[in-house]
């Protein structure tokens, strides 16, 4: 999962984020652009969840990015930047997917890895990633995005809560509720396999 | 429900990310991206700058102008009671014989008007 981590190096990148977003208020390009690097591979992966393209994460990222900046002076400074960053990115998001009105396209692996396994193995891993992804898209969109989000994205379960704006026990709730049908798929066909 | 646990299932988790598809960050010239974001907020930042110091010199001549209207209405009072006190408009003479500070002197002078007196005044003082 990316992280912070490759955040600029310059004379910025120790800076609390505080600073930096005052300074930028200031007119500072160099200290937004700390920001931009701190937080542009999350908001690419949350926008890549939603949008399930690449070139269109990449463009909604630019755009939110340009958000942040135009409305900089309304952001609370004793909040995170990062979960008001992703909300901006959620909220283009879900415009962007009611104004093309297209399904999401998940980038589905065409192959499956068999290193190593059997082809009676295979075809098993085969089956139940089939069966994972038929009960994966019978989940409520929401509850779909939460698990996906912390199981595969590496959110955790506060930021989840700040992008989609709700209270964390619900989050607790939906991905209780993804886990339990998962899981039972999972031992559905490990009982069927044994 | 409370005791959900909130770490990442060892087992759903990477079969998750098969059936769903991890997002392509290897695949993103994460540079170029930072490069586009930049290009783009770049005049948003500046056009800031410069309305922050417009705003800031706005602030600093109203600031000015105000301490300025304030300092000439108290000179007026001052200048308006002192006349009160010696007539609409006091000579030289009557001003130089009150009883005034410097300060007053140099109002009740600055509002008496008389000023080629004034100017005699202070040509004599030099004179000496």
């Amino acid at each position: 999962v990316p992280t912070e981590a490759s955040a600029g190096v310059g004379r910025w990148s120790e800076t609390p984020e505080r600073e930096l977003i005052e300074a930028a208020r200031q007119g500072d390009n160099s200290a937004f652009d700390e920001l931009v690097c701190r937080h542009m591979r999350r908001a690419f992966v949350l926008a890549h969840r939603l949008l399930g393209q690449k070139e269109d994460a990449e463009d909604l990222v630019q755009d939110a990015f340009v958000a942040a900046i135009k409305n900089i002076d309304r952001f609370d400074t004793r909040r995170h930047f990062g979960p008001w960053m992703m909300r901006i990115v959620f909220n283009r998001a879900m415009n962007l997917r009611k104004s093309r009105a297209r399904r999401r396209t998940e980038q589905i692996p065409e192959t499956v890895a068999m290193n190593g396994a059997s082809p009676l193995e295979a075809a098993e891993r085969s089956e139940l990633r089939d069966l994972l992804r038929r009960a994966l898209q019978k989940l409520p969109e929401r509850r779909r995005w939460i698990v996906e989000m912390f199981e595969v994205d590496g959110f955790s379960g506060p930021e989840i809560a700040a992008i989609l704006e709700m209270p964390e026990g619900t989050v607790r709730w939906e991905l209780h509720q993804a886990r339990a049908t998962l899981r039972s798929v999972l031992e559905s066909t490990t009982r069927r396999s044994t | 429900v409370k005791d959900e646990s909130m770490e990442r299932d060892p087992e759903l988790g990477p079969l998750l990310a098969k059936v769903s598809g991890e997002a392509p960050v290897e695949d993103v010239d994460w540079e170029q991206l930072r490069r586009r974001i930049d290009g783009s907020t770049a005049i948003l930042i500046l056009s800031a700058r410069k309305a922050r110091r417009r705003m800031r010199a706005f602030i600093g001549t109203a600031m000015a102008a105000s301490v300025a209207l304030l300092f000439m209405v108290t000179r007026s009072g001052d200048v308006g009671s002192r006349e009160g006190a010696l007539g609409a408009n006091p000579t030289i003479e009557e001003i130089l014989a009150s009883d005034v500070s410097d300060d007053e002197l140099r109002a009740l002078l600055a509002g008496g008007g008389d000023v080629e007196a004034l100017l005699l005044l202070a040509a004599s003082e030099n004179e000496l």
